[in-house]
């Protein structure tokens, strides 16, 4: 076996095996995904402070990701000789996705609710 | 035998199985330093993702918060972080890649793309900004009761004493 085949063959069962260990403790519950579409914020009601909400900001950010990370694997197993280009639309959409998820939860954990936000700023 | 004694033995019985190889395989002479060089190379570098690879699997390395958020006092807050998630897909999706395209080139590719890095770095810099608010923020749902730093003011004014 050359050098080249024998790389070839531990860099296969080494990332399979990464990747498949952690998708198996995913299925298994050994690496929680519980919660993972639910937000904190703030909530003066909640003896702890905060509470937990359905969050639209996780929930477009785990589609977009899912879209663009699909696009890209597709690509490059069209054309596997080198990276594919990948248009700046779907760039600039997925850094607004981010954005929109990282502006929700800075305001649900810093500043809360928006309802009790203009309650507390009313007189 | 200690675990660190059973460690250098494989890892010394593993170069020494290479240069075995290579010294009795086939190939000119003069190519037999390099050959051991590079097998025992390969050897090494598998032996050693091959034992996180098994202590993971085991248990013994524990991975399980992987993607749990954490608190400003480094306390689990039990749910899972969107944003470690998707760092966890795109680190895979761009491995899985240049995996692809090593094995089908040949060889490392000679240019990244500049998309791919903004890819890349709009997918960490989401993750730090977010550990950025959570810190910010405290520990989040704080199981562990309320939170000193960040309980809001009372809404309800004291009554007025008559």
């Amino acid at each position: 076996m050359s050098p080249s085949r024998l790389a070839y063959w531990e860099g296969l069962i080494l990332l399979g095996g990464f990747f498949g260990v952690i998708f198996w403790k995913m299925f298994t519950g050994g690496i929680s995904l519980k919660d993972l579409l639910c937000g904190d914020q703030l909530d003066a009601s909640d003896p702890s402070g905060y509470s937990t909400f359905v969050s639209p900001g996780r929930t477009q950010l785990l589609l977009f990701t899912i879209y663009v990370a699909g696009y890209f694997l597709v690509q490059v197993i069209h054309d596997p000789t080198e990276f594919p280009q990948v248009p700046t639309s779907l760039l600039v959409g997925l850094g607004g996705s981010h954005a929109v998820y990282l502006g929700g939860k800075a305001q649900s954990m810093l500043l809360g609710p928006l309802r009790d936000l203009f309650r507390r700023t009313q007189p | 035998m200690s675990k660190t004694a059973q460690f250098w033995l494989s890892l010394v019985g593993a170069i020494a199985v290479a240069f075995l190889i290579a010294y009795f395989g086939p190939g000119k002479v003069e190519d037999r330093p390099r050959l051991a060089i590079e097998y025992g190379g390969l050897i090494m570098i598998f032996l050693f993702g091959f034992i996180i690879l098994v202590a993971i699997a085991s248990g013994e390395i524990n991975i399980g918060g992987i993607l749990q958020e954490k608190g400003s006092a480094g306390t689990s807050t039990g749910s899972a972080s969107m944003s470690r998630f998707q760092l966890l897909i795109f680190t895979f999706v761009i491995s899985i890649s240049l995996f692809l395209i090593v094995v089908n080139k040949g060889a490392f590719p000679d240019k990244i793309p500049p998309e791919i890095l903004t890819l890349l770095g709009i997918s960490a810099s989401t993750y730090a900004v977010s550990k950025g608010i959570q810190n910010s923020a405290g520990n989040g749902s704080n199981p562990g009761g309320p939170n000193p730093k960040h309980v809001p003011p009372n809404p309800v004014p004291p009554n007025p004493v008559p």
